[in-house]
């Protein structure tokens, strides 16, 4: 559906981007995650025809793939890191005046604008000035606005970000909503458990660099030693230490808050193993479960610059 | 089915509510009928003549129409010179250009919009100037070359400062240097001309010496339409050769005629008054600059980098 290869961008001497692969594959939701100056906005604005890469392809449409601009235009909806808002427009002159860039008939545009407004829940904002909205209903306002062409790729340049914990899951809630309608939604952040929960695939880029694609699954598997497993016993943490210690490296393994907390190198069917082990020796359970954090720990573990040079690129289908 | 220019769709939608674009259009009319009661006025009580004259109309006309082509080149910059930078700032740019709008519709969008004002202005003029029509200062047909040179003349100030807006990413820059256009064509032509002029007659007339090797130079055929060409270029010139076509009030026709043309009977090749030159002029010059800014407002020019194979 949308693929980049070998995608170099450079600004003078910034290499923004440093050879970027990537296959999104269609009616999926792609997350690119990266701290700041890692080229997530660079990338996106390549995929939507506003900058050109000094080096590298970016194919849209697979079969029928994409010939000229206008035809981009027409697959493509972008919601950039900025409102792009007209001061003196009301909610509904701006979706119309996008309809318009799109071409889209007058007699068309009211059902289309009363649909993509209710869908974002700004129906009551009809005829407010746009920039009266809060902060939270421009992003929503805008995203309805990059959904004005009914486009089949939506590329949303952190669309979360600055939103309130409410807000945030209704977009959650609207893009995999999206998906189901069977459009490709590629989105970016910097907050990795964010899109984890959202995504269906995940890179990791930094520094112009892709050091992770997968889905938010295998990525985790493949990233063992930066699992840490917590288990909270009955009783007798001391008895868990122990036994522990007898079958894990002893300096790893640290007590907290009346549990034991140890990285595990394992994948899913070892770590199953040992909690049988444990429970065979009569030690009673209560929890056993994955530091909650831990994907950031992973995150930044690979997005240390020190750390990103020597890291093979994982790649994860 | 055929839609309006979007862009133009949405600044007109913004102009129309917004109460100061009736009362730019509306003092300017005020403004114009107010001079022409003034002049009309003060030409009778100063006594220049005796009871009334269309003579004066006809210089009233003169004037009023030199104010309004001097508004059209000072104001249509102030308003376009900002078009592009204003959506750059606003960072609504980039999101037309990813539309299916071409930058040619946008640029041209940007620009009947920013000309929306002072064509409602010149459109608006048009039944006060139709008052002089009617004492007999100048023909129907007149009044209309005279808004078709006024609307050719606002279209290419308009166009150089989109350009001016493109090329320049700093908004003040971007004014001053379409002023500087403006300017030049205006100013700096008519000078450069005219001071040859100036050598040409004090030479000839006063036969210096140096007129023995300068004249024959400056009066060769080619230099002479290089001139006229020049000074066709020129907006200021074109409204003289204008007012001189329809009135014979201001002779610039006859100085012309005087110092370049009879001389040897040296007409431009094309054989068209100044003011039909200049008005042909400014809308390849329109042309041009609106080409090239829908060119230079493309992003990712090299499409061969992008995808597309
Ligand atoms: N127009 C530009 N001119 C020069 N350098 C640029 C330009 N735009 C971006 N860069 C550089 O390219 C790199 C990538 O920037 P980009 O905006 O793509 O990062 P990002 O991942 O979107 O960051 P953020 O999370 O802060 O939005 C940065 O080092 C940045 O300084
Ligand atoms: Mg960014």
């Amino acid at each position: 559906m949308l693929e980049l290869v070998n995608l170099v961008k450079k600004y003078g001497k910034v290499t923004a981007l440093d050879g970027i692969n990537l296959h999104i594959a269609s009616e999926s939701i792609f997350g690119f995650v990266g701290p700041n100056g890692a080229g997530k906005t660079t990338a996106m604005k390549i995929i939507t025809g506003l900058l050109a890469a000094t080096s590298g392809e970016v194919r849209v449409g697979g079969a029928n793939q994409v010939q000229s601009r206008h035809a981009l235009a027409e697959k493509i909806g972008y919601m950039p890191d900025f409102f792009g808002v007209y001061d003196d427009l009301k909610v509904s002159e701006y979706m119309d005046f996008y309809a318009g860039t799109y071409y889209i008939p007058y007699s068309g545009r009211r059902a289309v604008i009363d649909r993509l407004l209710d869908l974002v829940n700004l129906t009551d904002k009809r005829d407010e000035y746009v920039d009266l909205l809060s902060r939270g209903m421009k992003q929503r306002l805008c995203l309805a606005r990059s959904l004005i062409h009914d486009p089949e790729i939506l590329v949303l340049d952190e669309p979360a970000s600055g939103l309130d914990p409410r807000s945030r899951v209704e977009m959650k809630a609207v893009l995999r909503q999206l998906r189901s309608l069977g459009k490709t939604i590629i989105v970016s952040s910097h907050i990795l458990p964010e899109l984890s929960e959202m995504c269906t695939d995940i890179g990791i880029i930094s520094h112009g660099k892709m050091i992770a694609t997968g889905t938010v699954d295998d990525i985790l598997r493949n990233l063992h030693s930066a699992r840490v497993i917590q288990i909270r016993p009955l009783d007798g943490v001391e008895k868990l230490t122990d036994f522990l210690r007898t079958k894990l490296e002893a300096g790893d393994i640290t007590q907290s808050m009346g549990g034991v907390e140890f990285p595990f190198a394992g994948d899913d069917s070892a770590l199953a193993a040992l909690v049988k082990d444990i429970v065979n020796n009569d030690i009673g359970l209560v929890a056993v479960s994955e530091k909650q954090g831990s994907l950031e720990d992973v995150y930044m573990q690979l997005t240390n610059p020190e750390h990103a040079a020597e890291t093979e690129t994982i790649s994860v289908s | 089915m055929k839609m309006l220019n979007p862009v133009f769709r949405r600044e007109l939608i913004t102009a129309l509510r917004n109460r100061r674009t009736f009362m730019a259009v509306g003092a300017y009319v005020l403004f114009l009928l107010a001079m022409a009661a003034f002049m009309l006025y003060a030409s009778i009580r100063l006594d220049f003549i005796e009871g009334f004259h269309p003579q004066i109309t006809i210089t009233i006309y003169n004037l009023l129409s030199g104010i309004q082509l001097a508004l059209i080149i000072l104001l249509v910059p102030a308003i376009t010179a900002g078009q592009i930078n204003g959506e750059r700032e606003r960072q609504t740019l980039d999101l037309m250009l990813v539309t299916k709008m071409s930058t040619f519709t946008i640029v041209v969008g940007k620009l009947l919009s920013s000309l929306m004002l002072v064509l409602l202005m010149i459109v608006a003029s048009v039944p006060v100037f139709g008052a002089f029509v009617y004492f007999g200062a100048v023909s129907p047909a007149k009044l209309l070359e005279q808004t078709l040179f006024m609307l050719v003349t606002a279209t290419m100030a308009g166009s150089v400062s989109i350009l001016c807006s493109i090329v320049f990413k700093r908004a003040m820059v971007a004014y001053v240097f379409s002023y500087f256009v403006m300017l030049l064509l205006t100013t700096i032509t008519a000078a450069v001309v005219g001071s040859i002029f100036n050598v040409l007659h004090t030479t000839h007339f006063n036969n210096m010496q140096l007129g023995g090797i300068f004249v024959p130079f400056i009066l060769s055929l080619q230099w002479r339409e290089l001139f006229t060409w020049l000074l066709a270029l020129n907006p200021v010139v074109g409204f003289l050769s204008l007012q001189d076509a329809q009135s014979g009030t201001v002779s610039l026709d006859s100085f012309l005629t005087q110092f370049l043309f009879n001389f040897q009977d040296v007409r431009l090749t094309t054989q068209l008054p100044l003011w039909l030159v200049n008005i042909w002029i400014n809308i390849g010059l329109s042309c041009v600059f609106v080409g090239l800014s829908s060119w230079l407002l493309m992003p990712a020019r090299r499409l061969g980098k992008f995808s597309f194979s």
